[in-house]
């Protein structure tokens, strides 16, 4: 086995931004997240990461100056959890219409009251439909190499969008676990210097622009159109970006999605982050019980991968998707997605929904083998 | 292999630094490990879990430890207070850090395998004190790589001197090397 570095899911968001060679980070601290912005305040204080740190004094300001920092030309990069990502939020949105390809590292973390600083995935899953490419990350090494990737994605011609990569509170972001810390020079090679054609300080300044006037109806239904397209685009450049790092790196952690034992599964578990590896992890029991269960991480929420979910749901017999959210009333916010897909692509799998690990309770395999036993006796 | 360490200690102790620098150590020799913590409303002085999972291969389960293989208490009276044996596979090793005869201690002797080190001597000879409360964290972790053999006092070593660079590194280290030379492992 290669020797690793053994480092938490915070410090591994934080190597994300430094390889991607950040040039402005703007952050306020909130637990579960705030280590990750410490160790970045460290590095540019040691001199280890020339970028300029910007202490804000909300995340509110934190999402404004990473904003502004992009469309004046550089690569810029914050990190939130929870109440934090809500006080941002108009700033969030803000960064899509302002087609600002920032990068944002959220520590899932339940919402308040009741006080609680545990994992939960409503926070990011509340900016749905933001405009943000989402992608999951189901340990430290993905949180890595997400950020990197998600820094390709985002700062593309055909794309243009912000992105936010998750890792679960505590679950990852305070458990330490073995990493693989790239080499500068082939993270350069895979990541090329942010160059995007628009940006307000751009020395050819005929090419300049930036969005922010009013825009009249018929105007704006086009901007917002060009905002679908970028996101139907990202599908194939996430795909392309997740193979070139496989290539260059020897990791795969997926592209849209990643499917465990999905060929002859009879019931497929879906689930987002590191969930979806402890569900991974649970599989090997059910298989050597005899129980043909498989897996599909969904790796990117946003664009939200429809046809591979199809395609995955056709082949088994059923469907459980575990859901560590609820949105209230509806569903469990993946499983409403799952079905809305496969409603559109006429498959007619059943689909059961699990809500589980709500403010941080533990997921332990037991609750996962229940779920497809009630399956099976079904 | 598949082995479930739980650390039990004080707010303040560094059981979480243990079982992370106990990670670090396992990497070096090529093994996969966890470190995992349970943070709450910690304070001084209150018990403290942290936790490792330990394998040849690479480990995707993300929750606690709930029945370990092996305990690493940093005090006995820790044991009572958390209902901690009931933390314990039937079979589990207890590390624990004890002054005297251990078998006047109330662990359950029968029961379990012990390994015994007074980590708080030998802090206190070497002076290894923060805010006056004697730092046995690396001790254990030397006592764990004798009563489990692994992973090397030299990983240990290495892992600690990473972590710290420089004087408290050193202090740490020798530590870690006297509790794993003074670690008695008891027959049951």
């Amino acid at each position: 086995m290669a020797i690793y570095d053994v480092i938490t899911g915070n410090d591994a968001a934080a190597w994300g931004a430094r390889l991607s060679k950040v040039e402005v980070i703007a952050a306020y601290p909130i637990t579960p997240q705030t280590t990750i912005v410490e160790k970045l305040a460290e590095w540019v204080e040691k001199g280890e990461l020339n970028a300029k740190f910007i202490a804000v004094e909300s995340e509110h300001s934190a999402m404004a100056a990473v904003i502004g920092a992009s469309a004046a030309g550089v690569r810029a990069f914050t990190a939130t959890s929870s109440q934090g990502l809500l006080y941002m939020i108009e700033m969030v949105s803000w960064a899509v219409g302002a087609r600002t390809p920032v990068v944002m590292a959220i520590v899932n973390r339940a919402l308040g009251p009741p006080w609680n600083i545990w994992s939960e995935h409503t926070d990011a899953l509340m900016t749905r439909d933001t405009g943000w490419i989402q992608f999951w990350a189901a340990n430290n090494q993905e949180v890595m190499d997400s950020i990197i990737q998600a820094y390709r994605v985002a700062e593309d011609k055909k794309v243009l969008l912000p992105a936010m990569v998750m890792l679960g509170g505590f679950v990852l972001s305070h458990t330490a676990m073995p990493v693989k810390i790239h080499d500068q020079n082939k993270v350069d090679q895979y990541l090329s210097p942010y160059e995007p054609p628009h940006y307000v300080l751009n020395p050819k300044i005929s090419e300049a622009f930036a969005y922010g006037n009013i825009l009249f109806p018929w105007d704006y239904a086009k901007v917002r159109l060009s905002i679908e397209k970028a996101m139907r685009n990202a599908v194939d450049v996430i795909k392309r970006a997740a193979k070139e790092f496989h290539e260059i790196f020897g990791i795969w952690h997926g592209d849209l999605i990643k499917e465990v034992n999905t060929d002859d599964a009879e019931i497929v578990i879906f689930a987002l982050g590191a969930v979806a590896e402890q569900a991974e992890a649970t599989l090997e029991v059910l298989r050597r019980n005899g129980i043909k269960v498989g897996v599909a991480k969904i790796r990117v929420f946003r664009p939200f991968p429809k046809e591979e979910i199809a395609k995955i749901a056709d082949k088994a017999s059923h469907v459980i998707v575990i859901d560590r959210d609820i949105s209230f009333g509806w569903d469990g916010i993946l499983a409403g997605e799952v079905k809305a897909t496969l409603h559109e692509y006429k498959v007619d799998t059943p689909v059961t929904t699990k809500i589980m690990g709500i403010g941080g309770d533990d997921i332990l395999p037991e609750h996962i083998e229940k779920a497809v036993k009630e399956v099976i006796k079904k | 292999m598949f082995i479930e360490v739980s650390w039990l200690g004080r707010g303040g102790q560094g059981a979480v630094t243990a079982s992370r620098l106990l990670a670090r150590a396992l990497a070096k020799e090529g093994m996969w490990a966890q470190a995992i913590v349970f943070f709450g409303a910690e304070r001084r002085g209150a018990p403290v879990f942290a936790y490792n999972r330990i394998s040849d291969k690479p480990i995707k389960y993300h929750h606690f430890v709930y029945k370990a293989d092996v305990m690493v208490v940093f005090e006995q009276t820790l044991l009572d207070l958390t209902d901690g044996y009931k933390r314990l596979k039937d079979d589990a090793m207890i590390i624990i850090n004890y002054a005297g005869d251990i078998t006047k201690s109330r662990l359950r002797m029968n029961t379990y395998k012990i390994a015994k080190v007074d980590a708080t001597s030998i802090v206190l000879d070497l002076g290894l004190l923060v805010a006056g409360i004697p730092v046995i964290n690396t001790a254990m972790v030397g006592a764990f790589a004798r009563a489990m053999g692994m992973p090397s006092i030299d990983s240990i070593v290495t892992a600690i001197l990473e972590t710290w660079p420089g004087k408290i590194g050193e202090l740490n280290a020798e530590a870690a090397k006297r509790a794993y030379n003074e670690t008695e492992i008891i027959k049951k």
